[in-house]
């Protein structure tokens, strides 16, 4: 059993150090070098066989070259939505209002149905303060506009994502995406009205890039409308936000159905 | 004996070749190690003009909304690199507060006229950067390819003025902008942008009907328009 043993140890020794010898030859042999040698001094058979050997390294560069240029990668998607939930934290600033400067702090949860559909809460905290023309107009023209400023808000959500995509920078990697609609009711509150709640609906867009499979990066478009109660009488306020968020994804892995 | 030696050589064999072989083979599958994370590309931008009829309007200004039709024109470079010009003329639209302004200040003040300043020219020159191109599929069918550029601008901004009593004139202007340019055919793409651009302008006068506050702002404008690529063929890399 010990002789048994000992031949194996040095049949083992002995195959590993041909192969390790064999590798450098394997090596040569996959990337063959391309040598100018002096054929004057061989015989016509010599330089013949010299000449095939030659043609059937360039064939087989071309060939791999071919190989390459001819293979499709099918990439799975990065991210899988369904049955996931996600955990939005996030900022957003009010666009193209001329007399107040609005930031909100959003938060929400949607759980994903199916790679198209979500439903879910948000809900924000608003900090609004009087922009340069609202301060102007008080000073230059002695006029006190009333002011309504947000304060909070929050929505039941629906998410729609028709869009998918990939795209890359300069060629170095492969991000991919998904672009999405959204529709939400809900109240907010404002600085009008004694705290009141009143009610409010949204629209907007957005679109989440899959920097991670459990976290991932949005930028989206709001539209939040309400009816204002203003001592001059009601008013539709539409209030424009840009924003981004940073999604959690739970669970934060997951299984493909189907395996590649 | 040379039966346990056979079978010792040969168990050495198929562990120590057992131990090779998988990553000898993985090297020689693998025969996109090394090639480029994307290859043989339709190159929407690269050595093509593109000629842009856009509208733009300004955000966040409150008294005179600014509506700027105009055109842009870029030849691409490269794929990622362009250079080109935009002019866009202006229409100014009375604001609903530049309205309120001017009913109420007058009911105490008679001799007021409310006015408010506009952006009448936008003559700009621009190097556009685009570093990030993809593509989309929408509803599971509908191809789509896109990009994201940035632009900086240099040129020349006139401003107007709704009465008399505001500085006037053309002056130098700085700004930079971001968009989407979606490619709806080889030839045709949409585009939407937001720029920021510097002008010299007071936004109105105040009660006693003369210019009062900063004069050196920053305008945001934002920008949709239909762009047409010729040649009418994207080239494809390599």
């Amino acid at each position: 059993m010990h002789a048994f043993i000992r031949h194996v140890f040095v049949s083992s020794v002995l195959v590993s150090l041909t192969l390790v010898c064999l590798s450098p030859v394997s090596a040569s042999a996959k990337a063959p070098s391309v040598k100018e040698t002096d054929t004057s001094n061989l015989s016509p058979r010599a330089r013949r066989a010299l000449r095939r050997r030659k043609l059937t390294q360039e064939l087989a560069r071309k060939g791999e070259a071919e190989l390459r240029k001819s293979v499709r990668v099918f990439q799975q998607r990065y991210l899988v939505k369904a049955r996931r939930a996600e955990l939005t934290m996030g900022g957003s600033v009010a666009i193209g209002d001329a007399l107040m400067d609005t930031y909100n702090l959003d938060a929400g949860l949607m759980v994903h149905i199916n790679q198209s559909w979500a439903v879910g809460l948000s809900g924000s905290y608003s900090l609004a303060s009087q922009g340069e023309a609202f301060n102007n107009i008080q000073s230059h023209f002695g006029l006190f506009p009333e002011r309504s400023k947000l304060q909070a808000s929050g929505f039941g959500e629906l998410q729609f994502s028709p869009i998918f995509g990939k795209f890359n920078s300069f060629g170095m990697a492969v991000v991919q995406m998904d672009a999405y609609l959204i529709a939400a009711a809900g109240a907010v509150r404002t600085t009008i009205g004694d705290g009141a709640m009143k009610p409010s609906w949204q629209i907007g867009a957005g679109l989440r890039v899959h920097t991670w499979r459990a976290l991932t990066v949005s930028l989206e478009v709001r539209d939040i409308m309400f009816v204002e109660k203003f001592q001059a009488g009601d008013r539709l306020m539409q209030h424009w936000f840009g924003g981004i968020k940073i999604g959690l994804w739970i669970p934060p892995t997951f299984q493909y159905k189907y395996q590649r | 004996m040379n039966c346990k030696l056979t079978t010792a050589v040969i168990l050495s064999l198929c562990c120590v070749i057992g131990g090779f072989v998988p990553s000898t083979a993985f090297a020689l599958d693998d025969v996109l190690d090394g090639s480029p994370v994307v290859r043989r590309n339709l190159q929407y931008r690269s050595a093509r003009h593109e000629v842009t009829g856009l509208v733009g309007m300004t955000l966040g200004d409150p008294f005179i909304r600014n509506i700027l039709p105009g055109a842009r024109y870029d030849y691409h470079m490269f794929d990622w690199l362009s250079f080109g010009g935009r002019i866009q003329g202006g229409i100014p639209i009375e604001t609903q507060t530049y309205g309120e302004v001017d009913r109420k200040v007058t009911a105490n003040n008679e001799t007021f006229a409310m006015e408010a300043s506009s952006i009448r020219l936008i003559a700009l020159g621009h190097v556009s950067v685009s570093p990030l191109v993809g593509k989309m599929l929408a509803f599971s069918r509908l191809p789509i390819q896109f990009d994201v550029h940035f632009d900086l601008l240099a040129g020349m901004v006139g401003v107007g003025s709704t009465g008399d009593q505001l500085q006037t004139g053309t002056g130098f202007s700085l700004g930079a902008a971001g968009g989407i340019r979606v490619f709806l055919s080889d030839v045709i793409a949409i585009t939407t942008d937001l720029q920021a651009i510097s002008t010299t302008r007071a936004l109105s006068v105040n009660r006693d009907s003369r210019e009062e506050g900063y004069r050196s702002r920053f305008n945001t404008i934002l920008n949709f328009g239909v762009a047409f690529f010729m040649p009418p063929k994207p080239s494809r890399a390599d």
